[in-house]
């Protein structure tokens, strides 16, 4: 049984990376940051189940969901600032700077918006959540062997979209 | 572009631990009052339960108004008493149907006529009500 220290432990560690899986989702740091509280709640109701060695496979597992319902019951068209989508607000770089990386992240945005569902959860967790392919296997459903084919699927895809010229 | 420029890594909102905290505080006073709730009968079975009593003496009330009244002749009451004819006590009724003694300032029966001679038909009025005197 997971306790309430063992889930404000499981949230400092997790806050960031699940944050930036949901707001790839919606768009929208407000929600993504309700919905990130919302997974840790339903992990709290949950909580007499849940085996604690599977819990971050899991923790994503609804945060994924969440985001992906809401998005289905949303339309969200809204386009992020620079500032959002950076969190850099506060470095005020130069305008013509804010222009292309605004452009860019536009850009990315339609990218992540084209990839099938599919391929945006398994990209999005392989980039963002530290967990290992077993793992993303398990938090979405899949075989493991699926998280690295179509891990290597939405880069392929993404990177025809936004031209990019390396990957780390 | 390159790579790492496609993803970069956003801060959330600060703050966030705290109002979790608060959230799990609030979810466990709920389960909490939601279990004491349990263990009391809840409202929907309050209004239930009153709803039935209502229905209960409605459907009582009802019935006892639509029984059909207790008739108030019988032939024992318009017919003098056989026991009391044969023992000389009263003198025999010149009809089949006749109304006590008692009871004539309130009941009458008038027969009437018909062509079957098989047939005695004979018309009762009663009253209910005492008459109010014209004075």
């Amino acid at each position: 049984v997971l306790t309430r220290l063992a889930i404000e432990e499981l949230y400092e560690r997790l806050e960031k990376p699940l944050y930036n899986v949901i707001y790839r989702w919606i768009w929208d740091a407000e929600e993504a940051h309700e919905l990130v509280q919302e997974s840790f709640l339903r992990l709290w109701r949950m909580r007499e189940r849940v085996e604690t060695n599977t819990v971050e496979p899991l923790v994503y597992r609804i945060g994924i969901n969440l985001a992906a319902n809401r998005r289905r019951t949303v339309g969200r068209w809204k386009m992020a600032g620079l500032e959002a989508v950076l969190g850099r607000a506060h470095r005020a770089p130069d305008a013509h700077q804010e222009i292309e990386r605004d452009e860019a992240q536009r850009a990315v945005r339609r990218a992540v918006d084209r990839l099938p569902e599919r391929l945006r959860r398994v990209i999005l967790l392989s980039e963002f959540s530290g967990l290992c392919y077993r793992e993303i296997a398990e938090a979405l459903g899949i075989p493991e062997g699926t998280v690295g084919s179509r891990r290597h699927a939405a880069i392929r895809q993404l990177r025809r979209s936004l031209g990019v010229i390396e990957e780390s | 572009m390159e790579w790492d420029h496609v993803f970069p890594e956003m801060t959330p909102p600060p703050g966030g631990l705290d109002a979790l905290r608060a959230r799990l505080k609030l979810e466990t006073a709920d389960g909490r009052a939601g279990h004491r709730d349990s263990l009391r009968p809840s409202w929907t079975l309050r209004i239930a339960a009153v709803a039935a009593s209502i229905v209960l003496a409605v459907v009582t009330l009802w019935v006892v108004q639509t029984q059909p009244p207790r008739p108030i002749l019988d032939l024992e009451l318009l017919s003098s008493n056989p026991a009391s004819v044969r023992l000389g006590l009263v003198p025999a009724p010149t009809e089949p149907v006749s109304v006590p003694e008692a009871d004539r300032g309130r009941i009458a029966v008038e027969r009437v006529e018909v062509h079957d001679p098989d047939v005695l038909f004979y018309r009762v009025a009663v009253l209910t009500e005492p008459l109010e005197s014209k004075d």
